[in-house]
């Protein structure tokens, strides 16, 4: 019997989300998105600055975070998104990764 | 990453499907990157708002009796399970979190697992506040009557 009858109906769906079973992503969802992003079509604005960084070092940084999942048993993902960052020259773009995964 | 992955997972009930959410928010994003404009919104909004909305999309093309613009209606087809059948895939929160409208389990989602501020989740479904606060309070409501109801069952 779950407890939500027992408190106040508010207050209590804070301990239900908190305690509520939500299965972790697969330990490889990162290597795969970083995959089918690499595998896309160059992204638009070719006149953006940023997109010639972004162009150049695509292929290093896919390189950079296959590496570190080789030599990672349990890749930390907010360390593979920033090391993405910075490659690129995304750095506070990814700020958030940070902050969403601590 | 993990955010949006709960996100989804809330909204879909499925974890494979909600890395398939994640993978498509995230190329998604890949994409807009070059073009992003600092102040323009943050990241996590803007990921947020591209996952709720595919996440959308993947319930509507399961659910095409639906009318297009989101029904309140609960989900009957997630009722239909067996209560046992139920609780070997899904918690007791879970399942009755399946029986909601979309929008209310969303707004749900973003306001108890801490996922966007309440204006940033706002922004994120793209509606107003008020009626954010309106879909967090029917949703609060129908999901204690859901509950009460299992514990009965």
């Amino acid at each position: 019997m779950s407890d939500f009858s027992t408190r106040d109906g508010h207050d209590n769906l804070e301990g239900l989300f908190a305690h509520s079973r939500v299965p972790a992503p697969s330990a490889n969802l990162t290597a795969r998105v970083v995959t089918a992003a690499m595998a896309e079509p160059r992204p638009q604005g070719a006149n953006d600055r940023r997109l010639i960084v972004w162009s150049a070092v695509a292929g290093l940084a896919a390189t950079l975070v296959a590496g570190i999942l080789f030599f990672a048993n349990q890749p930390n993902e907010a360390e593979l998104w920033a090391a993405q960052a910075d490659a690129a020259g995304f750095g506070d773009l990814y700020e958030w990764v940070g902050a969403g995964t601590q | 990453m993990p955010t949006i992955h709960r996100l989804a997972y809330r909204l879909l009930g499925d974890a494979f499907e909600a890395e398939d959410v994640c993978q498509e928010t995230f190329v998604k994003f890949w994409q807009a990157a070059s073009g992003w404009r600092s102040g323009e919104a943050k990241v996590l909004t803007w990921l947020c708002r591209v996952a709720t909305h595919d996440c959308y999309d993947r319930l509507r093309r399961k659910r095409p009796d639906l009318p297009g613009d989101l029904s309140d209606r609960a989900d009957d087809r997630m009722g239909a399970e067996t209560g046992m059948a139920r609780s070997q895939r899904w918690d007791a929160l879970q399942a009755a979190m399946m029986r909601l409208p979309e929008r209310q389990r969303a707004a749900l989602s973003f306001c108890y697992d801490h996922a966007l501020s309440q204006r940033e989740a706002a922004k994120a479904m793209n509606i107003g506040e008020k009626a954010y606060e309106s879909l967090l309070v029917r949703g609060r409501r129908t999901l204690k009557t859901m509950m009460q109801e299992d514990d009965h069952v």
